[in-house]
């Protein structure tokens, strides 16, 4: 591997972040020009992501290591589960920036709000790549910081306040990661992400490895939104719909999804968290989670809380089926958050439409919309059903696994959860389904359709695509329940 | 060219307080003149000290004794390695702050007084005993109060007045301290006191340290500083929240945990701990209820000092890693208090007001000095990838290595209570301006962009912590 | 069977699989125009497989497909692929007549979705795609279901959406629970199909959706769907397991409870195709308790197998007939409307068991397998049976009066060919199917006519006893839904009330915080008290070092 190639995971993290700088310095009016870089970014970086996995998949591994003070190194390192997640943020940044781009044509401030954008997707690169708990921690903390702006982007009372909580949420979360992480240093020098846990840590004594744990996982679990840390979500849908496309689909909450999958597969090892009887607590409160989000999506009565809402519950699948002893229902969890990812936004491109071309915001405008809007809708009751867990949308693949993975290693309840969770899911999704497909609208509809142009159009189209294939095809080779299931056997060993 | 460079190699220490020195007394003859002098002397002070820094880095600690007269007669200067970093941290800083300030009248002795103060914290950093370093402290003094009087506004007159008197009666009580030491062990060189022990060598530290505290606006006894810092123009601001409180702060390690540490002070060295904890916890509330931009940024000063004497238990402990750390924390401090300080100058400038309400739509009409105060407060908070976050994790570590982890405890949730306070007092920043004002960015001016330069230095300490840990620890505190 | 040469089973097989979906992509790209000839050439094969069916053990494997399909041929396949096929292509011609172009067109995709989840389980032979089958089949019936559009449509489709719901949860836990908890899963499956199949306690979505939909709609929904559950049942309930027997005899109860519930509650009802709906609920009974029946094991599950099949394909034929015959009345006037009413005694009669007919063909093959229950259950069988028979002639007669009086008018042959075709099937089933009975003896004849003539005389007694001023009972459509909606609407008020929601807040402004009071920084500041402070901070400082080196 030539020197370039093995710096190929420092490129991918600095592509994003040199696109940004360079946004951030273009004139409000360079629209074209911003776009052409926006693209190319996104494009570009792609294509390194691209390159890395076909690598990964020969067995080649890519790491990078600089030091940095007394001890500390800054490592970034490619495998199987740094590639999953790292693919999905890439050809999602790429769609959304499509999308953004469209979105926020008549807008203020937007080359703020890309150059955050891009540094949004280049922390995400950063978390997905790290290869030892101070990498990580440092780009979760820079994750926090650049997504905090795009929060606020629209600088109305209400989203400065919903970015104070934000920011409050996650610094304290990240204030339990610092100190985790500094204690586990402390105890053992460099803390290292190593196959099936790092071997070192297991030398240390038991309360010492439970407390931090638990720092670890409320710490991450603030961005992955496990009760009772998940207040910010629903708040922060005062950010434009990209914004909260990406976040919550992508970015914010699957890298603390990520976070939590990493400490407990390549810091404790699975079956050592099994030992030190870690994983039951975690599964409860992931199951909590999943019930209680589902539960308040219903008495939303705006279309993006219930989708925040919902996220608090779908995100926790992938934290329930990681915190279950069990190859089958891990498999269903890392897969889970590629296709939560791929629902979810489209959901929200598609709320975003109805919000930018019909006005729609609340549940009770939804009627008919269906008519005006077919695509769109099309895409949204994909999602939807996906989310449901219809089959062969990728959503019943994802609990398929989850409900069989556990029922194998007795834990029978989880079936309750995922039950009580699908009833709520449709009670939440199937009305608005109705309401756009089998009610009038309201005025008479125009004779052109109200329908989105393209570059708000296509992303939601292509991701529920996608969303649709990763079900129908899961059994292939390149769907994602292929990879989770390469994943999961490496971190279980034979 | 080789002995040549030897032997301005050798003069380095001297020459790093005689140019600023001569610039002061060639400004006060030329007023005229003073900002290109200030100009040329900012940037050959700069270069020698890093010379000086880049040297020590690579051979070690350098001493110098003045016209060849060795002590306990003669004035001997000791360059370690955080003495080095200490000194190109003050002239990088009063380099690219000076060239920023616009004193009121061009005739007025403001740059003479900005280059005594360089003068005289060179002094105070490189002198290896107590007497010169009284000399340095009452310089500095003086020309700080005439830098915080120079707008000639009443509130400046009053908030000079008080720190004048706060500052001499701290020298008062250094130069007791002082004389107590002589008195009992016949020298007051650094390094002849380092055995020093017993009941006057332990009543002078108490002097001299009570003197320092209040030089330096530990609380409580800081009640001048806010005044001060929140009144002097922003470039001197920038300078006295930046390096020079850390003067007294830099004489308060030495003293405890390297010259004067034969006197048994872990009870008292805990108690300055608890002061520390005290101004982490005063200053965060009292800058809460600010109103005002730079009054905020003042308190934060009060608050950080915090940091860094309640360091002073865990250099006496934890020894080298807790020096590293504190160390990180001063410069990257020192960085981005300067960036803040000048971001709300220029705020200030353009608007004419800092009060908190009126920030609403500086994202948009001023993005480079928003810009700025961001990446200060980030480094202030602690947060990765800057300075103030390198400093905090060694800080932490020495204290889990040396078992004493409610201090890894305070610096957690010092971040927490910093990120709160800031913002609080940035939020509003975010909003968009009222409709009646345009949003459109406006031409960022010289003073913004030196901001931000100034602040994403305090964020490049992150990556570059090794570097600046290696100087620092380079022949100093074991 | 005769293999065309043209094509080996597989391809036959998949053929017949792949049509619905393009049919599916045809329709979006034609904006649902030609419904009718789409629907008709997307189920077509689907029939003739039934009618000329391939080897049993034909398998096409698609391990692509979600977690790996298999579809086939199987024991049961043939007659389900027979009834499946017809009934929606004869539905999807009726359309033509009874769609006008606009309602075509909104109701394609639905149509031709449940078209293609229906067609797919009929050969799906794994769990999970047959799972899936069912879905699609179950959801995109929601869009026939609420065609209409209006307040009545929508109540229908929210209480078949929601029965549809618990079903697909059933069958979700019952088929993931099946490795490790066999009984529970066992019944989770039996209750998953059941809500489809109308099992006495899960029918209630039945009457409701069939009278909303329309009527072509409603005889796939009749016809093919409910079968989906049957069949659901016959491959995927495990029926070696112990407790099978106990299963069984349950389900002959609840069946022939449901035979005789149907009838009662339909016979109050005002509008035909909830007459149907409940005569649907009471044959599916006798289906039931026919499955119940081969559960038990006292009979070959071949055989038993056979006769729920024979019995699924005579109520198919004959109750979709009867409701396009119902469309066809709907849309006719006059003279033609007095024809198809007269039409419609075919698949009546048929379903009441007359001798020569596909009922009576059905019911004596259940007859058969009834005989070799134990003893006090083959007995009450046996009476139980034509009991029965006496309240579908109820329900038929009831029928009969629900119809609207013909005025004057025409009806499109689109509509009454479909409803005459399927009546003729029925006969000709008669005549084709193996083992056809012999020629009735007398007794057994007159036996088999006694419950219509037993059924006229209690209509009879029942218009006295109106005319003399008692008030008959009446049981609202759906009947037991009326008590599960009150369930639901009641905590609903409450919520919507407010009781429970909060209002959605901001965090409040951070106001000017009070304290540290300013007086205290004032007292920081002033000269007095610093003074006061530095002497403090000596005496503290002097005595902690001092008192360190003395101590």
């Amino acid at each position: 591997m030539t020197g370039l190639e093995a710096m190929l995971p420092l490129w991918i993290v600095l592509t994003s972040l040199l696109c940004g700088v360079v946004i951030f310095f273009l004139p409000e009016e360079r629209a074209g020009l911003r776009t052409a870089i926006n693209l190319f970014g996104a494009t570009f970086k792609l294509l390194l992501v691209l390159v890395m996995l076909a690598g990964v998949e020969d067995g080649q591994r890519y790491a990078f290591e600089v030091p940095v003070v007394a001890g500390l190194v800054f490592a970034l390192r490619a495998d199987a589960l740094s590639m999953l997640f790292l693919t999905l943020s890439a050809v999602l940044w790429l769609l959304t920036t499509v999308y953004a781009v469209g979105y926020l044509e008549h807008s203020q401030g937007r080359s703020r709000f890309f150059g955050f954008f891009s540094l949004c997707v280049s922390a995400t690169a950063g978390v997905s790549m790290a290869g030892n708990l101070f990498t990580l921690l440092l780009f979760y903390e820079v994750l926090t910081l650049v997504t905090f702006p795009l929060v606020v982007h629209r600088g109305t009372p209400e989203s400065v306040a919903a970015g104070r909580i934000y920011l409050a949420y996650t610094l304290g979360g990240g204030a339990a990661v610092l100190l985790a992480t500094a204690w586990l240093h402390a105890l053992l020098g460099p803390v290292d992400f190593f196959e099936r846990g790092l071997p070192a840590l297991r030398t240390l004594p038991e309360p010492v490895l439970i407390g931090a744990f638990w720092l670890l996982i409320a710490g991450f679990g603030v961005k992955a939104a496990l009760i009772p840390l998940h207040g910010w979500l629903p708040r922060s849908m005062v950010a434009p719909a990209p914004v909260s496309a990406l976040l919550h689909a992508v970015a914010v909450v699957k890298a603390g999804a990520f976070a939590i999958a990493r400490v407990i597969y390549d810091l404790y090892g699975i079956e050592f968290a099994e030992f030190l009887g870690v994983l039951k607590p975690l599964a409860v409160i992931a199951g909590m989670t999943i019930v209680y989000g589902s539960a308040r999506a219903l008495s939303q009565s705006e279309l993006k809380p219930r989708l925040a809402w919902s996220t608090v519950s779908q995100v926790s699948y992938i934290a329930l089926g990681i915190a279950t002893f069990g190859p089958v229902a891990s498999v269903g969890g890392i897969a889970h958050l590629v296709h939560q990812g791929l629902m979810k936004i489209t959901l929200f491109f598609c709320v975003g439409n109805l919000a930018e071309r019909l006005g729609i915001h609340r549940v009770d405008q939804l009627a008919g919309c269906g008519r005006r809007m077919p695509w769109t809708m099309g895409a949204f009751t994909l999602a939807a059903l996906g989310m449901i867990g219809v089959p062969p949308f990728a959503g019943f693949v994802s609990k398929w696994y989850l409900a069989t993975g556990a029922l194998a290693v007795g834990e029978a309840w989880v079936i309750g959860v995922i039950l009580a969770s699908t009833i709520l899911n449709a009670m939440y999704f199937l009305p608005l389904l109705h309401a756009a497909w089998f009610l009038e609208p309201p005025e008479p509809s125009t004779p052109e359709s109200a329908e989105a142009p393209a570059m708000l159009l296509g992303p939601p189209l292509v991701t529920a695509a996608l969303a649709l294939a990763a079900g129908l095809f899961a059994a292939t080779s390149l769907s994602p329940l292929s990879w989770a299931e390469a994943i999961t056997a490496e971190e279980y060993g034979p | 060219m080789g002995t040549t460079a030897e032997t301005l190699l050798a003069h380095l220490p001297i020459a790093i307080i005689v140019i600023p020195l001569a610039g002061a007394v060639a400004c006060f003859v030329l007023p005229r003149a003073a900002r290109a002098l200030m100009a040329v002397l900012g940037i050959a002070g700069t270069v020698a000290s890093g010379w000086l820094a880049a040297d020590v880095l690579e051979h070690g600690a350098r001493g110098y004794v003045v016209g060849g007269w060795a002590p306990p007669l003669g004035i001997a200067l000791h360059a370690d390695g955080l003495a080095a970093a200490l000194v190109a941290l003050t002239a990088v800083l009063m380099t690219v702050c000076g060239s920023l300030a616009r004193p009121r009248r061009s005739g007025d002795a403001f740059f003479t007084s900005w280059l005594f103060a360089w003068a005289a914290l060179a002094v105070v950093f490189l002198s290896d005993d107590a007497f010169n370093v009284y000399v340095g402290l009452e310089l500095l003094g003086i020309a700080s109060v005439a830098l915080v009087a120079s707008p000639g506004t009443r509130p400046a007159l009053h908030a000079a007045l008080r720190y004048l008197a706060a500052g001499l009666t701290g020298s008062l009580l250094y130069l007791l301290g002082a004389a107590l030491l002589y008195a009992s062990e016949g020298t007051l060189s650094f390094a002849g006191l380092e055995d020093a022990g017993g009941a006057p060598a332990a009543a002078a530290l108490a002097f001299m340290t009570v003197g320092l505290l209040l030089k330096c606006a530990v609380f409580p006894l800081h009640g001048w500083l806010p005044g001060a810092h929140g009144c002097a123009p922003a470039p001197a601001s920038a300078v006295l929240s930046g390096v020079v409180v850390k003067s007294g702060i830099y004489l308060i390690w030495r003293l405890w945990s390297d010259t004067l540490f034969g006197v048994p002070a872990d009870a008292a060295a805990n108690l300055l701990g608890a002061l520390g904890v005290g101004a982490l916890l005063w200053g965060a509330a009292m800058a809460w209820r600010a109103e005002r931009l730079k009054i905020v940024i003042a308190y934060s000063t009060v608050s950080q000092l915090g940091y860094l004497v309640m360091a002073v238990p865990l250099l006496r402990t934890a020894g080298v890693e807790a020096l590293a750390g504190v160390m990180l924390l001063a410069a990257a401090h020192a960085f981005a208090k300067a960036g803040c300080f000048l971001a709300a100058g220029a705020v200030l400038a353009r608007r004419r007001s800092d009060r908190l309400e009126t920030l609403a739509g500086l994202v948009s009409q001023m993005p480079i000095a928003a810009f700025a105060l961001g990446v200060g407060t980030v480094s202030l908070v602690g947060l990765p990838p800057s300075g103030g976050f390198a400093g905090k994790w060694l800080l932490i570590q020495a204290s889990f290595a040396v078992h004493a982890w409610w201090w890894a405890a305070v610096f957690i949730a010092g971040s927490l209570l910093s990120a709160a306070v800031l913002i609080r007092a940035l939020a509003p920043a975010f909003e968009a301006a009222p409709a009646d004002c345009a949003s459109r960015a406006e031409r960022a001016g010289a003073s913004e962009w030196t901001a931000l330069a100034i602040a994403l230095g305090a964020l490049a300490l992150g990556p570059l912590a090794g570097p600046w840990t290696s100087l620092v620890t380079e022949g100093s505190i074991p | 069977m005769i293999q065309p040469a043209w094509a080996t089973p597989d391809e036959l097989v998949v053929l017949a699989l792949a049509l619905p979906p393009l049919a599916v992509v045809a329709a979006a790209l034609t904006r649902g125009r030609a419904l009718a000839l789409l629907g008709f050439v997307a189920a077509a094969p689907t029939a003739l497989l039934g009618i000329l069916p391939p080897p049993t053990g034909t398998v096409v494997e698609a391990e692509w497909l979600l977690l790996g399909a298999r579809f086939g041929i199987d024991e049961h396949t043939a007659p389900f692929a027979l009834l499946t096929g017809t009934l929606w292509a004869a539905a999807s011609l009726a359309g033509a007549g009874y769609f006008d172009t606009r309602a075509s067109r909104r109701i394609a995709p639905w149509w031709l979705l449940s078209l293609a989840g229906s067609v797919g389980l009929v050969f799906a032979l794994d769990a999970l795609t047959y799972f899936l089958c069912f879905a699609v089949m179950s959801l995109a019936a929601y869009g026939l279901v609420v065609q209409r559009g209006d307040l009545e449509a929508f109540r229908a489709g929210r209480v078949y959406m929601v029965f549809v719901v618990i079903g697909e949860l059933a069958l979700f836990s019952g088929l993931a629970l099946a490795v490790t908890h066999p009984l529970v899963a066992a019944t989770l499956v039996l209750v998953g199909f059941g809500i489809k199949a109308g099992v006495l306690g899960l029918h209630v979505w039945l009457p409701l959706a069939h009278a909303a939909a329309p009527a072509p709609a409603s005889a796939v929904l009749s016809g093919a769907m409910l079968k989906a559950g049957l069949l659901g049942w016959l491959r995927f309930v495990d029926a070696g397991a112990p407790w099978t027997p106990d299963a069984g005899l349950l389900l002959i109860v609840l069946g022939l409870a449901g035979a005789y519930g149907g009838a009662l509650c339909g016979i109050t009802q005002d509008r035909p195709k909830t007459v149907l709906a409940y005569s649907s609920i009471s044959q599916m009974g006798i289906a039931i308790a026919a499955f119940g029946m081969l559960l038990t094991g006292v009979v070959p599950d071949a055989t038993a197998a056979a006769a729920v099949a024979l019995f699924a394909v005579h109520h198919a034929f004959a109750k979709a007939s009867l409701f396009i015959g119902v469309g066809a009345v709907e849309r006719a006037h006059g003279k033609a409307r007095a024809a198809c009413i007269a039409m419609m005694a075919v698949p009546a009669l048929a379903l009441i068991g007359v001798p020569l007919s596909s009922g009576a063909l059905a019911k004596g093959a259940i007859k058969a397998v009834a005989a070799g229950l134990p003893e006090p259950w083959a007995e009450a069988v046996g009476w139980a049976l034509p009991g029965a028979a006496i309240g579908t002639s109820l329900l038929m007669l009831r029928l009969l009066d629900t119809l609207p009086l013909p005025p004057s008018g025409r009806c499109p042959p689109a509509l009454w060919l479909p409803a005459v075709a399927l009546a003729a099937a029925g006969v000709t089933l008669v005549v084709a199917a193996p083992g056809v009975q012999a020629l009735p003896t007398l007794a057994s004849a007159a036996l088999a006519v006694a419950p219509l003539l037993i059924a006229l005389l209690l209509r009879g007694l029942w218009r006295a006893l109106r005319r003399l001023g008692v008030a008959p009972f009446v049981v609202p459509p759906g009947d037991l839904v009326v008590a599960l909606e009150l369930l639901v609407t009641v905590p609903r008020r409450l919520w919507a009330s407010g009781v429970w929601s909060r209002p959605a807040s901001v965090a409040p402004e951070p106001g000017p915080c009070v304290w540290p009071p300013a007086r205290l920084e004032r007292v920081f500041a002033g000269p007095a008290a610093g003074a006061i402070l530095t002497l403090t901070l000596l005496a503290v400082f002097g005595a902690a070092l001092l008192l360190s080196g003395v101590l």
